[in-house]
């Protein structure tokens, strides 16, 4: 049985689907490349493994001493990163996060950690940044949150399913490109089924040339992905959140925030028109609507975000 | 009040003058799209005694209203109830009866400020006069025919309110998911077995996706939509304008002194808050139905998954709520008549067997409101069919690409940009 069959089998799927996509993989024996829509090899077959297109680039895996190695190509054809690192994630905005160290294996599946996560500026290709972290995250409106300590974080390899017509599944596609609806979560591996583990780290906002947003002396034990221009955070076990200019505009005061992890998704909708842009949660169970500027919208109530068919709801809920 | 009548008035007159000159307000596409859209509350009752309740929440409070429709929504998108009550409707609709929501909707046509309870007309304005410039306002305000034709647009327009209930409930698959995962174990355990290298890194990969899988790869829903439109009679429209309507006060301290102590303004503000009778939702119907596998193409991650399986189970629903109730129906404007173009599309169930009637809207102004005279009958183009469901690009699927579905010619000529087509049975 060749090692490479799960691979192989994850990229079927896609290379049968994709025809739209600029970047189509395909495979000749057991290597794979990209064609394009009009079957035209962009990439010939000499890769292990391929990944979906992203914004025109793809993630390619090439066996080097006996060992996976990843590297970019672009839809042109020519190679813009060789294979050479341990693994490369989180494109977006041109940017890529590149890693360099040991990828375990475990019964929850594959997982780096251990080593180091740069960044490296496609535009700028060869030159990788010269910070180097824990963990970092994708570039989102030019910046991005980094880990600054060491942890025993496990960062998965981002893969979806691939299942057949009756939903069974027969590979996987392998997650290259950030998506709207990215998580923070998405990039750690989860353990025994209760959802990723992320340790507590340091947190620090930074902009594309590594200079940092946030306070270096106070950074954020753990952080969330930007939504709309405002990521929560959280520091000494309370939450806030920041805006994409670092300012932390609600203030990390809160036992629980919209949609920080454990959180539950509210029954209300603030519009825009109020000026709400998120729920906070106090130390007495009482939520309260906050706008970007931190101001409060619609004072603490005793409302848990739920309402019951049994309920009349509290006139300050309302908008109309 | 006055100010109220003004715009009411050039309202009316711009409908009749708009319909004079649609070829011409047509030119802007998107415009078009955004002319006499039916509006719609869209809201969801969960149930926290099931399983994924949260991640359905998550994914229909992230869901946009449907793009054929304006945004009608309120502050309350989701209730709970216990999954077996069985008699989930009538709970509902002793819920919007004491929560007003009836009357919130009124209000929110109406802009109105809950301090000061006035109103403001520019909601109805905005919605109803797409197409329209400042001078076709400023001329239909002047005009008699504005004057005499009061409210027509704004009547119209406030009667085709909806409000849908989706009452989601999760489709418990655990024993499909149970399959699925054992099929991937084999598969793992092949690919573990064929390798004595246990870093390899081949062979974790499939682990991974047996979990994730057995939680996604069966994920359903079954989704009961009920239907109800906002009563907006003569009788409810005469005691709104009549009792309760007056403009929102100027910002200045003058004229917020002058509002503060004006008694038969404070009258009509309470008359207003304590009326639990006059605004009303009818029930229309209902559909449920359960959705379809989830195609995982172009995913990103289980939430990509959730979303649109209920996007396209609620899109779904919509669509055969629209096929069953003439009101419900939507009418998309031709933007195109070489070829024949509407931005309509799979979402909305069009398909090879299609039939749409072309209509013209006639202002009758004899009774201050509008018909709609039949000009010819279209069907799609077989393969120009634009699919337009939720993450269908994606998926790559069929008809992605488009941006319209194209339509031929059954019956009827010289159709223009701007006529309007709905679907026929």
């Amino acid at each position: 049985m060749n090692k490479h069959l799960i691979i192989t089998a994850a990229v079927i799927m896609t290379a049968a689907t994709a025809a739209a996509q600029t970047l189509i993989p395909y495979q000749s024996g057991n290597r794979w490349g990209y064609k394009d829509a009009s079957g035209k090899v962009i990439v010939n077959a000499v890769y292990e493994a391929v990944s979906l297109p992203a914004d025109g680039y793809g993630l390619v895996a090439g066996n080097v001493d006996g060992s996976l190695k990843w590297g970019i190509v672009g839809q042109d054809g020519r190679t813009v990163i060789e294979p050479a690192y341990d693994y490369i994630d989180l494109y977006n905005e041109g940017m890529v996060a590149i890693y360099k160290g040991p990828v375990h294996n475990s019964e929850e599946g594959l997982y780096m950690s251990g080593g180091l996560w740069g960044y490296m500026d496609l535009g700028k290709p060869g030159e990788e940044f010269k910070l180097l972290f824990d963990a970092a995250g994708p570039f989102v409106d030019s910046v991005a949150w980094v880990n600054c300590v060491r942890t025993a974080s496990k960062r998965q390899r981002r893969t979806m399913p691939i299942v057949d017509k009756k939903g069974k599944p027969i590979g996987e596609n392998i997650i290259f490109g950030v998506s709207g609806t990215f998580s923070m979560e998405d990039m750690f591996l989860s353990e025994g089924g209760d959802g990723p583990v992320i340790p507590d780290g340091a947190w620090v906002l930074m902009d594309r040339s590594g200079n940092a947003l946030t306070d270096t002396d106070a950074p954020y034990q753990a952080v969330g992905e930007f939504k709309e221009g405002l990521a929560w955070v959280k520091r000494n076990g309370l939450y806030g959140f920041v805006n994409n200019r670092g300012t932390e505009v609600i203030p990390a005061v809160y036992v629980m925030v919209q949609d920080a992890p454990g959180s539950r998704p509210s029954s209300l909708l603030l519009h825009p028109e109020s000026g709400a842009v998120r729920w906070v949660m106090n130390d007495k169970g009482q939520m309260a609507w906050i706008d970007s500027e931190g101001h409060v919208v619609v004072d603490f109530t005793d409302f848990d975000g739920k309402v019951s068919v049994f309920d009349t709801v509290n006139e300050n809920m309302w908008d109309y | 009040m006055k100010r109220f009548f003004a715009y009411i008035s050039a309202l009316a007159a711009v409908t009749a003058f708009s319909f004079c000159t649609l070829k011409a307000s047509a030119e802007e596409p998107d415009s078009a799209m955004q002319y006499r859209r039916s509006s719609l509350y869209s809201f969801m009752v969960s149930h926290p005694d099931l399983k994924m309740d949260d991640e359905i929440v998550g994914a229909f409070m992230a869901l946009e209203t449907p793009d054929k429709y304006n945004n009608h929504d309120l502050s309350i998108k989701c209730i709970t109830a216990y999954s077996k009550k069985e008699d989930l409707r009538r709970e509902v609709e002793a819920w919007f009866q004491r929560n007003d929501v009836a009357k919130r909707m009124v209000s929110k046509w109406f802009m109105r400020n809950k301090v000061t309870g006035g109103f403001d007309p520019s909601l109805v304005m905005e919605r109803g006069l797409y197409g329209a410039t400042a001078m076709d306002i400023e001329t239909a305000a002047q005009s008699r025919r504005g004057i005499d034709a009061l409210g027509d647009k704004g009547y119209e327009m406030i009667s085709n309110t909806f409000v849908i209930v989706n009452d989601i409930t999760y489709v418990d698959h655990e024993k499909n998911a149970d399959i699925a995962t054992g099929i991937l174990s084999i598969i793992g355990g092949i690919a573990a077995a064929a390798s004595d290298d246990e870093n390899n890194i081949v062979t974790g990969l499939t682990t991974l996706g047996a979990m994730v899988s057995s939680m996604i790869a069966g994920f359903t829903v079954r989704v009961n939509s009920y239907l109800y439109q906002l009563e907006w009679d003569d009788r409810t429209a005469d005691t709104f304008y009549n009792l309760y309507y007056y403009d929102k006060p100027a910002t200045d301290s003058a004229s917020l002194a002058a509002f503060a102590a004006d008694t038969a303004i404070a009258a009509k503000k309470a008359a207003y808050e304590a009326d639990d009778t006059t605004f009303r939702l009818k029930y229309v119907g209902e559909y449920v139905a359960r959705s379809a596998k989830p195609v995982l193409r172009g995913l990103y991650n289980p939430e990509d998954v959730f979303r649109k399986v209920c996007a396209r189970a609620i899109d779904n629903n919509v669509m055969e709520l629209q096929k069953k109730f003439d009101q419900f129906k939507v009418k998309v404007p031709l933007f195109s008549t070489e070829p024949l173009m509407a931005r309509i599309g799979m979402k909305e169930g069009v398909t090879a067997k299609s039939k749409f009637e072309v209509l013209v809207p006639v202002f009758d102004e004899a009774t201050g409101k509008v018909r709609y005279n039949r000009k010819g009958v279209i069907r799609p183009v077989a393969g120009k069919i634009w699919d337009n469901r939720y993450m269908a690009s994606e998926e790559q699927a069929t008809g992605s690409e488009l941006t319209a579905t194209t339509f031929e010619v059954v019956s009827g000529m010289n159709f223009t940009p701007g006529m309007l087509i709905r679907e026929i049975k």
